[in-house]
């Protein structure tokens, strides 16, 4: 190749790079920038401490933790069944939890209420028992566990397969039960990817909207978490939800950043 | 003690393993796929044989009449997998401690076995940043820290290049002496087998074909297939009594052999020889050659094989020659005939079984 026709694939390079970097620059930081430049403009902190606010956050929150235990908790051996274990079915299981990631979440709140709803197939003898489940916090937990669990279970997944059969067969012979080498062995190994997945997890669980509004509703105080307290206020301003959106773009980005930070100083201390 | 009689199908390959080791180091040894590491597997408990037995120092670990399947747990073995499997979040303290109940003895343990490895420097790191032989060490150290009645090896050498490979062979003879814990050892490389095995198990394509002193296996392959695998090849134990110069002379028996190699006097060996280097010649004869081994020996039995004839002769050992047809005729080497087998101190390759 001349060094002429070499400058030239060059330049091309530099090009293509450059678009692609315009192209995500103008997609993805340009909102971000403007909702930060647009709530400055608001009269932030009386925004962001107003009682409708206030509780949304707490609520999200709340429901966020609760969803996210809930995930691990039986998230976690499901996905170390699905690691180890090869049986009939295997792949429509696998499917079945990657189900919600393509669902819209509307779908999956229609569902949820088909089963939990007063009509529902569960929600008819619970309410027979007095117990409602549609329209609260519950609910809310529930939405965001069905669209939030594959982020985690696909991750844990993939960490027990790295973590390998052989460390507990190793275990074992030294001693430990199965749910021994499980808890000391496959579980500590697994821990970056358990963590990613349950912080991709948690992160879906805050941003969670459609779901939680089709079988938890809006309602402030119970079931209107952030994003749902953002669509709600857009109706009335755009004070409000721009403090509100504000909030959420500040937890998410520093939320995301300590954890790369954090998971890099633990594979290099490894 | 341990017998082992196992049967297991995966797909097509069916694994019909039976061998009884005394003692000491067996070393299981044949090519790849034979069913070795499965068989070690089926020991340690990892994987149930179809059927079958396995009795470890008197205990029944395995029947599969009864049913009875206890688990690796409490089969009291030690089991160090091909690439050592150590625990990548624990420190070589807690990957050798991770056997051993919490309490004062679990430090002292850790102490014992971190000198017997001579890991103690690295006492505080993690696997990642050690060498391959290190890893080993530290592999062998959490297996023998919980005091197993028989310690499992698989391809114990796969993982280090050649040159640290011979190193690291004395290491692990040395560590399995001075645990004087009885040892199975799985590989597909003869001179690892030679080395560490007091006892040698020919496995092939799922069946334990022979099992012997190293000299009987060698010397005396049972079939066609382990002959072919193992090289047919004289192999006697002897013991140096000294060394000039580089020069080695070896009692094997009541004769004495001369050969080079790096050993000392006193050094128990295994003097191994090509049946291609060994010359048979008539008894009188003693025109001189500049090889310095001139055995006179007894024509033992005569065998063809493809365009030689191969001779075993007993010159106060059992020694193998391959002849071709004519030089057979030639000297007349009827089974009782007195020949002289000659072999040149070079063509002897020692392997060090133990130090004095």
């Amino acid at each position: 190749m001349t060094s002429r026709a070499y400058s030239a694939q060059r330049a091309g390079e530099v090009m293509l790079a450059a678009i692609a970097c315009a192209v995500v620059f103008l997609f993805l930081v340009l909102p971000v920038a403007a909702i930060l430049e647009k709530a400055a403009h608001t009269d932030f902190f009386d925004e962001v401490t107003s009682s409708a606010v206030t509780d949304a956050l707490r609520l999200s929150m709340v429901t966020t933790t609760m969803s996210l235990g809930l995930v691990v908790l039986f998230g976690t051996p499901l996905a170390y069944v699905m690691a180890r274990t090869r049986f009939p079915g295997h792949a429509v299981v696998d499917t079945l939890i990657d189900l919600p990631i393509v669902l819209p979440p509307a779908v999956g709140g229609l569902g949820l209420l088909m089963v939990f709803g007063r009509r529902g197939w569960l929600g008819e003898p619970l309410d027979d028992l007095g117990v409602q489940v549609a329209f609260t916090t519950t609910a809310v937990v529930m939405a965001q566990t069905f669209v939030a669990s594959p982020f985690y279970i696909r991750s844990a997944r993939a960490g027990f397969e790295a973590a390998g059969q052989e460390l507990e067969d190793v275990a074992r012979t030294l001693g430990s039960s199965r749910s021994g080498a499980f808890l000391r062995v496959a579980v500590p190994v697994a821990m970056p990817a358990l963590t990613a997945g349950a912080v991709m997890a948690w992160a879906r669980a805050l941003g969670e909207f459609g779901a939680t509004i089709m079988f938890a509703g809006s309602i402030e105080g119970r079931t209107q978490t952030v994003p749902l307290a953002i669509y709600r206020q857009f109706e009335t301003g755009i004070e409000a939800p721009l403090a509100l959106s504000a909030v959420l773009v500040v937890v998410s980005f520093s939320v995301l950043l300590a954890f790369r930070l954090l998971t890099r100083r633990a594979a290099l201390t490894l | 003690m341990l017998e082992v009689a196992i049967r297991h199908r995966v797909g097509e390959f069916t694994l019909d393993a039976a061998f009884v080791s005394p003692g000491g180091t067996l070393a299981v040894v044949g090519p790849s796929g034979a069913g070795k590491s499965l068989t070690l597997k089926a020991i340690a408990g990892i994987l149930r044989p179809d059927a079958g037995r396995i009795v470890i120092g008197g205990l029944v670990v395995f029947d599969g009449e009864s049913g009875l399947d206890l688990p690796p747990q409490l089969r009291k073995v030690g089991y160090v997998p091909q690439e050592y499997a150590l625990f990548p979040h624990l420190t070589v303290d807690g990957n050798i401690g991770f056997g051993l109940h919490a309490g004062a003895d679990r430090a002292a343990r850790i102490a014992e076995l971190l000198a017997l490895t001579g890991l103690g420097r690295q006492r505080g790191l993690r696997p990642a940043q050690l060498s391959g032989g290190q890893r080993q060490r530290v592999a062998l150290a959490r297996a023998l820290a919980v005091r197993p009645t028989v310690l499992l090896l698989d391809e114990p050498f796969s993982a280090v290049d050649a040159p640290t490979r011979i190193t690291l062979m004395e290491d692990v003879a040395r560590v399995l002496a001075d645990a004087r814990t009885p040892a199975v050892l799985v590989t597909h490389n003869r001179d690892e087998a030679l080395r560490l095995g007091d006892r040698i198990a020919v496995m092939m394509s799922g069946r334990v074909r022979q099992v012997g002193s190293p000299s009987e296996v060698f010397s005396a392959p049972v079939d066609e297939d382990v002959a072919a695998f193992v090289g047919v090849e004289t192999v006697v134990e002897g013991r140096v009594r000294d060394v000039v110069a580089g020069l080695a002379t070896i009692a094997v028996g009541q004769r004495v052999v001369e050969a080079g190699g790096e050993v000392a006097a006193g050094d128990e060996v295994l003097v191994c020889l090509r049946p291609e280097d060994v010359t048979l010649g008539p008894p009188a004869e003693s025109a001189p050659t500049s090889a310095r081994n001139h055995l006179p020996a007894t024509v033992r039995r005569v065998t063809a094989a493809g365009p030689w004839m191969r001779v075993e002769v007993d010159a106060g050992f059992p020694v193998v020659s391959l002849v071709t047809k004519q030089s057979h005729q030639e000297l007349q080497l009827q089974t009782g005939a007195p020949v002289v087998a000659t072999f040149k101190a070079s063509a002897v390759h020692l392997i060090r079984k133990r130090g004095r």
